[in-house]
């Protein structure tokens, strides 16, 4: 079992991790979804409220879009997985998560999939 | 020579070539807020190339902290109004929060329909890197002033703190007397050791007696068991005595003997004690003033006049204003856990104006109230204390507003004395000894009509 978060913007993956209105949380077994809930940070909180509340629902994962270094190192230290640099559609990049194919830096457009380059990109992506 | 015109790709390369040349980052949008141009400074701050930019989401590209809630462009695009210089962050691809600022506006095609829109944005971190350092001058432990007379005391202050001898700190409440204090105690060679703060008006002369002194075993009925004094507790460090002009004769005469014999004798006890206590006494009142009245012994005023620091009222230091209210609001940020970036113009000026009987610590509990009702980023008039809105409203009621600059200032004389002379220029012109086409000319500069 493992319990995902998907900072959200309407139904998309939020553009930034610190700024999303809502928060989906999303529990997943087996590669499949079985449990699915919201919660609302508090408006205009530091980040680092937001990741104690993660950490306090016990997420392991963190699906998301821009995230800044400070952010993705204190989830990382405390054990939460990030896949930052995530463009698109929550649903997609949740169903590519459970089949264990959601790649950081990736773009889900209807156009088809591509790559942004950021900076903590493994191979001929990580510069810039 | 008449040149060819430009066909649309050439136009658009020709756009792009200015596009670029400029400083600040540019983008553009379409209504359905996907990018159509990146310029290289956009490139440059955001990290994201042009070719990856184009077409996707303003927001995934700029990543800024309104995109989700607050949207600029979208505020233009909606009330037709441009957003100017309004300060933010983003984040670039390397995962750095950078701060800018960005403008807006409408793009529009020939017939004049909105076609999108387009958003300018500045680089602010060298500003507000250098921002950083002028405020590390500003601040002296955790006192934070760019007035003259207290920069002159962070410069003494160190020396002050490693000599041994008592210090007389007078100022309003409210001034920051007992952060001088404590600057002076960690600034000097008795840091490590205690530092005890003792109001000495807030406790009758019986309680203040044996807070600051202690008391024996059965020195009275209650006296069950030994109670050390402040004096003691504070032994090797430092004793912050405030309100020391609340002292009655008969406590000024005990204090006067811990002064010059460095020994006091706690209540019922037959020995004395003695101690290596440093001390810094405070008070609102002016001791001089006391002394002269005889309210105050001229031997302890002596005592402990030795090193006096004298702290201005904050209406006497309006420059820190602005300084203060920076500070409070990344105190409160921190600890309410908000992102609240400023106040608007309108609060700074009346905050500017306002004359603080309270100063700082009243300065404080009006940003903490704005705090506790802004539920946006800037603190605005609605969330001050209405009484210091009443106070500044009855105020401008009675005084004339100051004027803005000369050239506002001028045209307002003209205007008064106008009115005074019955609209009469030839009057005007004399009063204000200048010539009749001097005044024609000034009154048409700035707009002024026939009164």
């Amino acid at each position: 079992m493992t319990k995902v978060a998907i900072p959200l913007f309407g139904s998309r993956v939020s553009p930034r991790f610190d700024c999303a209105p809502d928060i989906l949380i999303v529990t997943v077994e087996g590669g499949k979804v079985v449990d699915k809930n919201k919660f609302t940070p508090l408006r205009l909180a530091p980040a680092v409220q937001l990741i104690n509340q993660l950490i306090q629902r016990e997420v392991q994962v963190v699906i998301c879009g821009a995230i800044d270094c400070f952010s993705s190192r204190f989830l990382t230290q405390s054990g939460v997985r990030v896949i930052p640099w995530v463009t698109g559609e929550a649903d997609e990049a949740l169903k590519l998560f459970t089949e264990g194919k959601l790649e950081p830096g990736i773009i889900l457009s209807p156009g088809g999939r591509k790559r942004w380059r950021y900076w903590g990109a493994r191979g001929p992506g990580r510069r810039f | 020579m008449l040149r060819e015109p430009m066909g649309k790709r050439e136009e658009s390369q020709f756009i792009d070539i200015i596009l670029d040349s400029i400083a600040d980052g540019v983008f553009t949008v379409d209504k359905e807020w996907k990018i159509t141009s990146f310029n290289r400074a956009a490139e440059r701050i955001t990290g994201i190339t042009r070719h990856q930019a184009i077409g996707q989401h303003c927001f995934d590209v700029f990543h800024a902290n309104i995109c989700q809630t607050a949207c600029a462009l979208r505020r233009t695009m909606e009330t037709g109004k441009e957003i100017i210089d309004l300060p933010i962050n983003i984040v670039n691809q390397r995962g750095e929060t950078i701060p800018v600022s960005i403008s807006t506006a409408i793009l529009r095609d020939q017939k004049g329909h909105i076609v999108g829109g387009v958003e300018t944005f500045r680089d602010l971190s060298a500003i507000e890197k250098l921002r950083k350092e002028l405020s590390k001058q500003y601040s002296f432990e955790d006192i934070i002033s760019k007035n003259y007379q207290i920069q002159k005391l962070f410069a003494i202050l160190p020396d002050i703190a490693e000599s041994d001898s008592t210090i007389l700190l007078q100022g309003p409440s409210g001034s920051g007397k007992e952060l001088f204090a404590r600057a002076i105690h960690n600034l000097s060679p008795r840091k490590n050791k205690p530092y005890v703060i003792v109001s000495c008006g807030a406790l009758p002369d019986t309680l203040l007696e044996s807070e600051l002194f202690g008391y024996v075993k059965g020195a009275f009925t209650d006296a069950r068991s030994d109670k050390p004094g402040r004096f003691t507790l504070a032994d090797k460090g430092t004793i912050f005595l405030d309100e020391v002009g609340d002292l009655s004769s008969s406590m000024q005469v005990k204090l006067l003997r811990v002064l010059q014999e460095k020994e006091y004798q706690p209540l019922g006890a037959t020995a004395t004690i003695k101690v290596d206590v440093r001390i810094i006494a405070a008070t609102n009142k002016d001791l001089t003033e006391l002394k002269e009245k005889g309210l105050f012994r001229e031997d302890l005023y002596y005592r402990l006049n030795v090193i006096k620091i004298e702290l201005p009222p904050l209406s006497q230091r309006r420059e820190d204003i602005p300084l203060l209210i920076e500070h409070f609001i990344r105190v409160f940020n921190l600890e309410m856990g908000k992102k609240i970036s400023g106040v608007s113009d309108d609060v700074l000026r009346l905050l500017m104006r306002y004359d603080f009987p309270g100063n700082i610590r009243e300065l404080q509990n009006i940003i903490e109230h704005a705090f506790v009702l802004c539920k946006g980023s800037i603190i605005e008039l609605e969330h001050l204390p209405r009484e210091v809105i009443e106070k500044q409203e009855h105020l401008m009621r009675e005084s004339p507003v100051p004027y803005q600059g000369l050239q506002e200032a001028e045209a307002q004389i003209i205007r008064e004395t106008l009115k005074r002379n019955n609209g009469h220029r030839g009057k005007t012109a004399q009063a204000l000894g200048i010539a009749k086409s001097t005044l024609w000319r000034k009154m048409k500069r700035y707009k002024i009509e026939q009164i």
